[in-house]
């Protein structure tokens, strides 16, 4: 009887083994792990920018450039206290659904510090503003979020479905 | 003698009854003011709220003293809550279809010139109506529960009605507006806001409303969400037998037989919505995908992932009476997934970190429930332990037991592996912030992680599923496994080999060439998926055999018959036909997709996988409803034919809605789909686009999910019989 069960539990504690070895290797695939920042962490963060990182922030007001014949999204990306900027370039995919200034975006990519350039390789939009109109965090996006009704408390935040829509190459 | 059938009756038909008159009155009472009117939905939910409470109080009461008049009243408390959520339901209906926007709901989620049908599915359009949705879901379920013991004492019942009454007061209290959060659906409009609405509109402000998010309006998201939310909330009723049978503690797997139906149900709608989330993905959000391990979308993968997993292993606690323990455990951690998940969507934790401090009261709420539910199912295991150890001990490797145990393993780890990568944002920051002493680091990971440790998984998962139903209990001898797997093995070789050339075709021709990893894991897709599909065959044709001897008359009544007679069996092996083909379609689709950005003048072609797109024509407009579609028509024609099909790829620009969305085109063959999403026209009409070719798209997205319903279906109607396993000791 005991030695079946020791069968088992090796075969498991195997099998547990290949599991966690898959999943770090996993992690450690390319563009699996990513350093996230806000844009003016990144800006202050002296090392370890050159690899994969993550942008966290909002599309700045006045910088969003598509051109069409050069197939390319190019716009800053800047922090929710508007004193940190960064230029993208987005030449993956198409821009997202709700893609728009003012808009919170997460950016993955490849920083250049030199240049203050993320070359992004995904881009994705948090939930479209009007669903998180009246939260204090975004309400600064002066209500344009909310049709300029921006005070009403109560059935804020409303993260539903479409929480981030996404471009993937 | 026993009084119970009559007064349930009687509680249902009084239910339908005040429905009826209700919202009749209330319709009638609109007509003299619509806006007081709204103060009884609004009372109601409150009320159900009471009514939960009143439940938890008297089944706590009745349960413990054995008294049956306490538990009726239970009982009844149950089957009020339940009336006024569906009251509130309808209200809000009738309110989202008359516009009326001095509600706030209303006036968030709809417009005027919104569609009927989207006016409708506006209910679970926002936050506060997809609660109360929620709600009105969690207490058909608990009345249906009622309902269906109304024949005899079924104290079991009884407790786990005393759980869920636990879920519908955390729900209902939300609704209800206790947090702040989520409001009352019926919360009138700020007197300020609406005059200043009002103002806009007399300056000529085009319409009322903010509206429904354009990308909620379309068909799917009027299917996707009930069946998510359906899967969700149906999780709770095995849960609340699960945890009733430990609170009973009469040890017996009774449980498991009334809650089958519930765990069934719920897979099958987890199932189709998340199916369904990705053909709305897929459809509308322009990107050519349908999965893209979005923290959403793990949010409702990870219950999945357990309800799946402990919908086999009941079979081995059913059959050997073993794996009581992790069975509980399954399905407890299931619903605190589900718990779990609703946390990370609704207090927005994940992708929006700096809406934190606002949904903190929300966050404590869900947490501090979590995290009760968690310490009380532990605690309660823990008092059963003796009980729920098993008799009966795993004898080989090569059996039944072990392969159920395998995909019960891989169904875990798989879970847990989403799971820490959905929350490993969290998780970095606390250990950047408390062992590092570096603040506000925190790591992201995305699709690479998920895909290089999911498909070998997967892969491992698919063999299962061919080997699981087929092998014997026990364990399994030679000839046990040359009679079932022999010919399905063969039959997979035959199809990879027959593979072998076709992709080292398409490797080589593709720019970037195919990694040799992809090819094997390719190949390996090809093997399992049809040993998978060649077992489910075999054991179709051994029983239809042995019909067909027995005198059916042709084939098709000898497969119903042997559908019919063994529902449970023969319902999963049409799960599992599907499962074989939801592989073969990712494969497809997402192996072997095509992508090519692609930028055209009025005029110009384009070649991609056989098919000549040509720009033919001007820019177009188009007005839908409250809708205008910015488009260019694109000609398709297969190489060296006439055109076959025109695609009309566009940017709808909703009236209420400051962006534009996609309005993808999509040209679909039994091979695959052409699909074209455009990005923009310039002032020249040149047109810059994303081209897609997906193989076998459709599988995924269309054939599956019906194979799934009707699996699941056949499943469903199974006659349940309870007899105690063996070595139970009852």
């Amino acid at each position: 009887m005991e030695r079946k069960w020791i069968k088992f539990v090796l075969a498991g504690t195997l099998l547990t083994a290949a599991a966690v070895v898959l999943s770090v290797v996993a992690f450690n695939s390319p563009g699996a792990n990513l350093i996230r920042f806000t844009p003016d962490q990144l800006l202050a963060d002296q090392d370890g920018a050159s690899a994969g990182v993550q942008v966290d922030g909002w599309v700045a007001e006045g910088t969003e450039q598509y051109d069409i014949d050069r197939q390319e999204l190019r716009f800053q990306v800047r922090d929710a206290e508007r004193t940190a900027y960064i230029d993208v370039v987005y030449r993956e995919g198409l821009k997202p659904d709700s893609f728009k200034e003012g808009q919170g975006v997460v950016v993955s990519g490849h920083y250049n510090r030199a240049s203050n350039t993320i070359e992004a390789s995904k881009l994705m939009t948090k939930c479209p503003s009007k669903y998180e109109a009246a939260d204090g965090g975004y309400a600064e996006s002066e209500g344009a979020a909310d049709g300029g009704y921006a005070e009403s408390e109560g059935a804020a935040k409303q993260v539903e479905e479409p929480l981030s829509s996404e471009s993937s190459p | 003698m026993n009084g119970r059938p009559r007064e349930t009756k009687f509680a249902f038909s009084a239910a339908f009854a005040f429905l009826g008159v209700s919202t009749l009155g209330f319709l009638l009472l609109s007509k003299a003011d619509e806006v007081a009117v709204t103060g009884f939905p609004r009372a109601a939910v409150y009320a159900a709220a009471g009514a939960s409470a009143w439940a938890c109080l008297a089944f706590a009461v009745g349960l413990r003293l054995r008294h049956e008049g306490w538990l009726r009243s239970a009982r009844r408390g149950i089957v009020v809550a339940w009336t006024l959520m569906l009251f509130t339901t309808i209200c809000l209906l009738i309110a989202l279809l008359s516009d009326w926007y001095h509600i706030e709901y209303v006036w968030r989620t709809s417009t005027p010139d919104q569609p009927v049908h989207y006016k409708l599915s506006a209910l679970w359009g926002g936050m506060s109506g997809s609660m109360l949705f929620w709600n009105a879901i969690l207490t058909s379920c608990a009345a249906l529960m009622v309902w269906r013991s109304r024949r005899e004492e079924d104290r079991l019942t009884d407790y786990a009605l005393g759980v869920m009454s636990v879920v519908m007061l955390f729900y209902a209290a939300l609704s209800a507006g206790i947090v702040p959060g989520i409001s009352n659906p019926f919360q009138l409009l700020n007197a300020d806001v609406l005059a200043r609405i009002e103002a806009d509109l007399a300056a000529g402000a085009s319409t009322r409303g903010l509206g429904m998010n354009p990308l909620l309006q379309t068909p799917l998201m009027m299917i996707h969400p009930p069946n998510l939310y359906g899967g969700f909330v149906i999780c709770t009723a095995p849960f609340a037998y699960a945890v009733g049978s430990m609170l009973q503690g009469s040890g017996s797997t009774l449980w498991l037989a009334r809650s089958r139906r519930w765990t069934i149900a719920a897979w099958l709608f987890l199932t189709l919505g998340n199916l369904l989330g990705g053909a709305w993905a897929y459809n509308e959000l322009g990107w050519g995908g349908y999965w893209g391990w979005d923290p959403v979308e793990n949010a409702a993968l990870l219950p999945w992932l357990m309800i799946t997993a402990f919908l086999h292993s009941v079979m081995i606690q059913e059959r050997r009476n073993m794996l009581k323990i992790w069975n509980i455990a399954l399905i407890s951690l299931t619903f605190l997934l589900v718990l779990f998940g609703t946390m990370l969507v609704r207090c927005g934790l994940l992708t929006s970190v700096h809406a934190f401090g606002e949904s903190s009261e929300l966050l404590a709420y869900f947490g501090s429930f979590l995290a009760l539910s968690t310490i009380a199912v532990v605690w309660l295991i823990a008092r059963r332990w003796r009980q729920l150890r098993s008799v009966n001990r795993f004898d080989s490797l090569l059996s039944k037991e072990a392969a159920f145990l395998f995909n019960n393993w891989i169904f875990v780890i798989s879970a847990a592996v989403v799971l820490a990568g959905t929350i490993f944002p969290i998780i970095s920051e606390a250990y950047y912030t408390y062992v590092r002493g570096i603040p506000d680091r925190k790591i992201a990971v995305s699709e690479p992680y998920y895909n290089a440790f999911i498909v070998p998984l997967g892969l491992i998962l698919l063999a299962l599923t061919g080997i699981g139903p087929m092998i014997s209990w026990k364990k399994a001898t030679g000839s046990n496994l040359r009679r079932n797997f022999l010919w399905p093995t063969a039959a997979g070789l035959v199809a990879a080999l027959a593979c072998v050339a076709p992709f080292a075709m398409i490797g080589s021709s593709s720019p970037d060439g195919f990694p040799l990893l992809k090819t094997i894991y390719s190949l390996l897709c090809v093997f399992a998926s049809v040993f998978v599909l060649g077992t489910v065959a075999l054991e179709y044709w051994k029983g239809v055999r042995i019909r067909l001897r027995r005198g059916s008359p042709n084939l098709f009544s000898a497969l119903f018959q042997l559908t019919n007679q063994n529902r449970r069996r023969y319902g999963g092996y049409i799960v599992h036909i599907g499962v074989a083909l939801f592989y073969i379609g990712a494969l497809g689709s997402n192996g072997f997709q095509l992508s090519e950005r692609v930028k055209l003048a009025p005029g110009e072609t384009y070649q991609i996988a056989g098919y000549q797109l040509k720009y033919a024509g001007e820019p177009f407009q188009k007005r839908g409803q409250n809708v205008v579609f910015h488009g260019v028509p694109i000609e398709v024609s297969k190489n060296g034919s006439g055109p076959i099909a025109e695609l009309e790829p566009s940017r709808g620009q909703y009236d209420a809605s400051e962006t534009a969305t996609y309005e993808a085109s999509t040209l679909r063959r039994l091979s695959g789909d052409l699909y074209i999403a455009l990005g923009g026209i310039n002032e020249e009409g040149k047109a810059d686009m994303q081209v897609y070719y997906n193989p076998l798209a459709w599988v995924v997205l269309w054939a599956v999910p019906v194979v799934m319903i009707i699996g699941g279906a056949v499943c469903l109607a199974e006659r349940i019989k309870y007899r105690p396993a063996k070595g139970a000791e009852e």
